[in-house]
């Protein structure tokens, strides 16, 4: 059922682009115009979540052109999960950030460079947050080309926000690979354009051939978007740019970012005639980022750089799965999203909470942060609780998302797949309880230091985390929406 | 670690090693001459459907049709991405680290500003008009605005006192907010997003390429000075410069 012409997907693309440009106008930080418009895009997206679910399928033809010469946006139930994920992941970042970028303030001389930190913060956090759910819900191939690039300039920007000398190299590196990646893309998709004479993302996958010019452009697009999107080996620019960038930012980048190429490698590689020729590839790498990540994270020395490493390994678990696709019970799909709506809100709790700690203690070496949960109590709950559901212990959404990978690899024969996924979640309790165990520590501090984050930063954290924890508990309601094709 | 790396590589071995980077680059030239030559990959494009569509589309340009009508979306986003690449730019910039420009007073140059900036002024709005029916349009139009704006702030010409420095950033502005509001009215008149069909689509389109290249000029002079505007510049010029390394 598809209605004729729907206005409610343009809004969750436009009214974050229009509150980006009314940031940037306004002359002071403009935490509430940004607050404000977090708020108005969170809730234009999570009606477009209920239209999807209540309605099935939108589209909208832009201009009232239709493809192939138009653009038109669709929403499908994939394309709405994630655009309502975003949503979720975003307002509770968006919350965050307005009390991170208070707490941060000390009424010093340094207050200038904060001040300008979050001047620019809003308008590029709003932009990429618009960027993005175009990205989910366009329908066209080189016009996901310019959210790409929107999406990848946007995010370099708020990495390098933090302007510490790390950063600042991560960023340009993390610009490089994007530049690159992109470049990729669009090669790629002139070769689609030549071959199919269209742009359109439905007709040329549904055109999909083992001829030179098809395999050329698949190779391509697919290569830019596994670098962007730091599947292993492709991961070496991720660890940095993730952790040494503002905590915000960092949740924002491992929560949601990588999540749009992931899903548009998904988009052109759940076809059945790739997945029986090479749905193995993105299997094999998977397995490599659960393997290596987790070992990277278990050695490291700095909470935000394990939860970053924890993410190149959570990717694999993003790719490990594509062979499952072909299930014909249809159970491949729902285990891949599943997962990835589960590991956006837990990783972004987990980064929150890890922001917090280093904003309170002014540092995030993990041996030292014995005794932090006699000060921030519902931070250490929260990081606690997006690492349960990182591990998959039920309740959680990662406990669903493992236990249908599990099962469907074992319907399918694949053992070797249960097992990698069974060996993985060990390695990742390894480095979860690293982490946690320091965190909770019974350790008292031996003076208690003041307060000096907002309440909103902890509480925002929980939120999220809770909402990993609520998808272990609530899975109707998601699946009921990947359902609508 | 890596620039370590090579500084200790004898310089002869560097040859070497670049050798099978370089096989494998003609290998991929060789898989994309492949993929390109193959028979019957060329297809026949939209070239058709887009003559076709043309008279409803308001201009007698091509291009200019499928970037201002047909595909008026990414024109849209393509203004962001040049607004967003000047956000990028100015949230780098230190007060404490960047050396002011030194205005380089040049006879020569201040009279070529004179000679040459109303010549291009001229010559950017000719190929915004020209857009609509043959080669030109607001990215055209915009490029040379820029250039324009880019010898002036060369010599930081006393010509740029012209516009006013609280203009810029709305200057910026213009023409993505422009264009979204003609998006979201034509929804209010109960079109789709940014619909609009002859005859009045040329009166909007030739609107949009002006708001349009007017901020591309400013985009492209504004990442060429690569600093925000002053008032921002004087909040921080008094900072010391010894918190670089801070992250709280």
């Amino acid at each position: 059922m598809i209605s004729p012409s729907s206005s409610w997907l343009i809004w969750p693309i436009i009214v974050p682009l229009l509150g980006a440009v009314l940031c940037f106008l306004a002359g002071k930080p403009p935490r509430r115009t940004g607050l404000l418009f977090a708020v108005l895009t969170g809730g234009a997206s999570l009606v477009l979540g209920w239209q999807v679910l209540a309605r099935g399928i939108e589209s909208h033809a832009l201009g009232a052109w239709r493809p192939p010469l138009g653009i038109s946006l669709r929403a499908d139930g994939a394309a709405a999960l994630m655009v309502t994920m975003t949503a979720v992941t975003g307002l509770a970042v968006s919350i965050y950030s307005g009390g991170y970028f208070q707490s941060r303030l000390t009424g010093d001389d340094r207050d200038r460079r904060r001040l300008a930190q979050e001047q620019y913060f809003w308008p590029l956090w709003l932009l990429l947050w618009g960027a993005l759910n175009g990205l989910f819900l366009s329908g066209d191939v080189f016009n996901i080309y310019i959210c790409l690039e929107l999406v990848a300039l946007s995010s370099v920007g708020l990495t390098a926000l933090s302007g510490k000398p790390p950063s600042l190299v991560a960023a340009m590196r993390y610009l490089l690979v994007s530049l690159l990646g992109s470049l990729s893309f669009l090669l790629g998709v002139g070769f689609f354009y030549k071959t199919c004479s269209t742009l359109e993302l439905a007709a040329i996958i549904g055109a999909l051939a083992p001829t030179p010019p098809m395999i050329m452009a698949l190779a391509l697009v697919s290569a830019g978007l596994l670098l962007k999107t730091a599947l292993f080996p492709f991961h070496f620019w991720l660890p940095p740019a993730h952790a040494n960038a503002l905590s915000p930012v960092s949740a924002i980048l491992s929560g949601l970012v990588i999540k749009g190429t992931w899903y548009l490698f998904y988009r052109f590689w759940q076809e059945e005639i790739l997945l029986a020729a090479v749905g193995a590839l993105p299997a094999i790498l998977g397995g490599g980022a659960i393997i290596w990540g987790a070992f990277q994270a278990f050695s490291q020395q700095r909470l935000k750089m394990l939860v970053a490493y924890s993410t190149v390994a959570q990717i694999g678990y993003l790719f490990v799965a594509f062979p499952l696709l072909a299930d014909p019970a249809g159970m491949g799909g729902p285990a891949l999203f599943y997962f990835a709506i589960s590991h956006s809100f837990a990783k972004g709790a987990m980064f929150l909470a890890a922001g917090t700690f280093l904003l309170q203690m002014g540092h995030d070496r993990i041996d030292d942060l014995a005794g932090v949960r006699q000060i921030l109590p519902v931070s250490s709950f929260a990081f606690a609780l997006g690492g349960l559901s990182l591990m998959g212990l039920p309740p959680s959404g990662g406990f669903i998302a493992k236990y249908l990978y599990v099962t469907t690899a074992i319907t399918q024969g694949r053992w070797w797949l249960a097992l990698l996924v069974v060996l993985g979640s060990g390695l990742t309790a390894a480095y979860v309880f690293r982490a946690v165990a320091a965190i909770l520590s019974p350790r008292l501090l031996e003076e208690r230091p003041q307060l000096a984050v907002a309440a909103s930063m902890q509480w925002s954290a929980l939120a999220l985390a809770l909402m990993a924890m609520l998808l272990g508990i609530v899975a109707t309601l998601p699946l009921a929406l990947l359902g609508v094709k | 670690m890596k620039k370590g790396g090579k500084g200790r590589t004898p310089r002869d071995n560097r040859g070497w090693r670049l050798l099978p980077v370089m096989a494998l680059l003609l290998l991929f030239l060789a898989a994309l001459a492949r993929a390109y030559l193959f028979p019957g990959a060329s297809a026949a494009g939209l070239a058709a459907r887009v003559d076709a569509s043309l008279a409803a589309g308001g201009v007698g340009s091509r291009v200019t049709a499928v970037l201002l009508n047909f595909r008026a979306y990414d024109t849209l986003l393509e203004c962001f991405v040049l607004l967003l690449g000047v956000m990028v730019v100015w949230s780098l910039w230190r007060p404490d680290g960047a050396k002011s420009r030194e205005p380089a007073a040049g006879a020569i140059l201040a009279s070529l500003e004179r000679l040459l900036v109303p010549l291009m002024i001229m010559v950017g709005s000719y190929l915004l008009w020209a857009g609509s029916d043959r080669a030109g349009g607001a990215f055209q139009a915009g490029a040379i605005l820029g250039g324009a704006g880019v010898l002036l702030l060369l010599d930081s010409s006393p010509l740029l006192k012209v516009f006013p420095k609280r203009g810029l950033v709305p200057g910026l502005c213009l023409g993505p907010l422009f264009f979204l509001s003609v998006g979201i009215a034509a929804m209010a008149w109960g079109g789709n997003f940014l619909e609009y069909r002859s005859p009045e689509a040329s009166l909007i389109i030739i609107a949009l390429e002006g708001a349009a290249a007017f901020s591309i000029g400013l985009c492209l002079a504004a990442l060429f000075g690569g600093r925000p505007p002053e008032r921002q510049a004087e909040d921080g010029r008094d900072q010391p410069s010894r918190n670089q390394g801070e992250f709280r």
